[in-house]
């Protein structure tokens, strides 16, 4: 049990996606500008990456590792998780129009995203158990969301503030995402896994 | 009457017609790609095992540097003895041990009699400029010629004896060396035993 | 001619993957630690989109428009599965350092972006130079951030000490923090630039 809560504890704060492994940025950067947009979109994020981390998990130890076909991993994550982003998001527009209505729009956005992508990678890699991945994913998708909400805070607030002119839109979301990952810097080495 | 029903006809030709284009280009498409990818591991693979295991020899080759051939050793996971004019002069073992930002690999190549020659960090998530050190000189020299009883980490710079911790990173170090000392104490074993 | 070179030549300024279109960035910030790094990962990236946007403009009278975007997915997935296994191959450490990043190639927007909106609309020649343009400015963004965050961080460049043991390195610059910084300013930087180019250009009569 503890080891699934620190894996859960590592990947939202010490290992944090966003802050530190650098993924999901064109999303984090894009949608951090409406507080609402990022609640929404962390919700999205989540869940897809769950699935379809479990998903890919499947796969990979069913299909690709018995019949040695491993190099095509990237190939077989990548179609699949489009594939199926593309039909959880046709599949809740059609049965839970209030989810659909609360965070399905974002679903297409990041139905091809380095984060929703790499989550799989990395656990992959790392070789993680069915229930491990789960819990990776599930921790990923929370920091992100954690992060993405933080930084919607900050930007509504930079709103009333007086940013010099070149550093306006991206370069001080770059620099406040900075500040961000110095903070969650703190975070390393309280939990080793 | 009969115009509408021509009209609807070629619809459905039309419409039939494109699900079998659609069909078609991604199963030409598929069978291209997995193709292509087929045809290029065939030719790197036999390469890039090669490769590895070259890159495996030179490192162990880093760590004693008189061996003359490495030999894997049965039973053992992982662990190679280095030969020199038919004598086993060194073993080289897989050491882990968890560090400051995750797990800390090494690779510890030990005498028989459980004198320490090198080690080489593998693998590690350690701060850079501080825990990263380890696999530098000073907190790397320390080890060569030490036995595992030695392997203490102190802050008092008197001690030569034993491991100096590096500044600022005394987990890294107590890490570091906790993993060593245990594939010392197991090469030991490993020569009493036998 | 001249416009062949005016195609190439807009991906590396004027709409520039990184400091201009800001697609692609998680590479920008990951592997940029080293400039070895920056500069393997620029390069991949070129060959891919240079490779796709060919391999899009030769087929896209034959691609059903419908199922475009599942071709052109597994096109990028099938050009960036035989760069790792050449790279896994034939320069392993380098692959090593790349990790997971080269394989997150597959989903970068930009290639499948230029894909859509250059590619399969235009003719070989002008897709290739695209792609080529784009991918350079890919790389050379890439490169030079890649240079500053290995110099200022550990006073080397490519490996080789550049700097003096008078200078005490800034670890935050290999560190994330540190990245995110420096592409702020450079972004900040990239964009003044670009506007007092415009307003000379102006001034000039030339637009």
């Amino acid at each position: 049990m503890g080891h699934y809560l620190t894996l859960l504890a590592s990947n939202i704060v010490v290992n944090n996606f966003v802050l530190t492994r650098f993924l999901g940025l064109c999303i984090f950067f894009g949608v951090s500008k409406s507080l609402n947009a990022s609640i929404g979109m962390g919700m999205a994020v989540t869940s897809v990456m769950t699935l379809s981390s479990m998903l890919a998990w499947v796969i990979y130890h069913f299909v690709l590792m018995p019949f040695h076909l491993t190099f095509l991993t990237t190939a077989v994550f990548v179609l699949l998780i489009a594939s199926f982003v593309q039909l959880l998001e046709m599949v809740i527009k059609k049965h839970a129009p209030t989810l659909y209505n609360m965070w399905g729009i974002y679903l297409l956005l990041i139905a091809t995203n380095c984060i929703v992508f790499g989550v799989p990678l990395i656990n992959v890699e790392n070789n993680y158990s069915f229930l491990e991945s789960t819990v990776a994913a599930v921790g990923a998708g929370l920091g992100f969301a954690l992060a993405i909400v933080l930084m919607a805070s900050l930007r509504e607030k930079l709103r009333l503030a007086d940013v010099p002119k070149a550093l306006q839109g991206l370069g001080i979301a770059f620099i406040l995402a900075g500040m961000l990952s110095l903070a969650f810097l703190g975070f390393s080495g309280m939990i080793s896994v | 009457m009969s115009d509408e029903n021509n009209i609807e006809h070629k619809v459905n030709h039309e419409k039939k017609y494109s699900i079998f284009q659609i069909a078609m280009n991604l199963t030409v498409t598929c069978f291209v790609s997995g193709a292509i990818i087929a045809g290029t591991y065939f030719i790197t693979a036999p390469v890039s095992v090669k490769t590895a295991a070259k890159i495996k020899t030179d490192a162990m080759k880093s760590l004693v540097v008189d061996a003359q051939k490495f030999n894997p050793v049965e039973g053992k996971k992982e662990w190679f003895s280095a030969e020199k004019d038919g004598k086993i002069i060194a073993y080289v073992v897989p050491a882990e041990s968890k560090g400051y930002g995750g797990a800390i690999k090494m690779l510890v190549s030990v005498t028989p009699q459980g004198k320490i020659i090198d080690f080489n960090i593998l693998e590690s998530k350690e701060t850079p400029g501080l825990g990263d050190n380890a696999s530098k000189d000073p907190f790397r020299n320390q080890f060569k010629g030490k036995v595992a009883k030695d392997l203490e980490v102190v802050k008092d710079a008197t001690k030569v004896d034993n491991i100096q911790a590096m500044t600022g990173a005394t987990i890294s170090s107590k890490a570091v060396t906790k993993g060593i000392k245990e594939a010392t104490q197991q090469v030991t074993q490993y020569v009493g035993g036998k | 001619m001249r416009e062949l070179w005016n195609i190439f030549k807009k991906g590396i300024i004027a709409e520039n993957p990184i400091f201009v279109l800001a697609l692609s960035l998680c590479p920008a910030l990951a592997v940029t630690s080293s400039a070895i790094n920056s500069l393997t990962m620029g390069l991949a990236v070129m060959f891919v989109i240079t490779a796709n946007n060919t391999v899009v403009s030769i087929t896209r009278n034959i691609v059903n428009p419908k199922v475009r975007v599942p071709v052109y997915i597994t096109s990028v997935a099938t050009i960036v599965t035989v760069v790792q296994l050449v790279l896994q191959a034939y320069l392993p450490v380098l692959y090593k350092a790349l990790g997971i990043y080269l394989a997150l190639i597959v989903v970068f927007a930009i290639i499948l972006a230029r894909a859509e909106v250059f590619a399969s609309k235009n003719k070989v020649t002008p897709s290739f130079f695209d792609g080529l343009g784009m991918g350079c400015g890919f790389a050379l963004a890439l490169l030079s951030i890649g240079v500053i965050r290995e110099l200022l961080g550990t006073g080397a460049i490519f490996g080789i000490k550049v700097l003096g043991s008078w200078y005490n390195p800034a670890l935050i610059m290999i560190l994330p923090p540190g990245a995110f910084i420096l592409i702020g300013y450079m972004v900040a930087g990239f964009k003044m630039w670009t506007q007092h180019m415009e307003k000379v250009k102006l001034e000039r009569g030339e637009i």
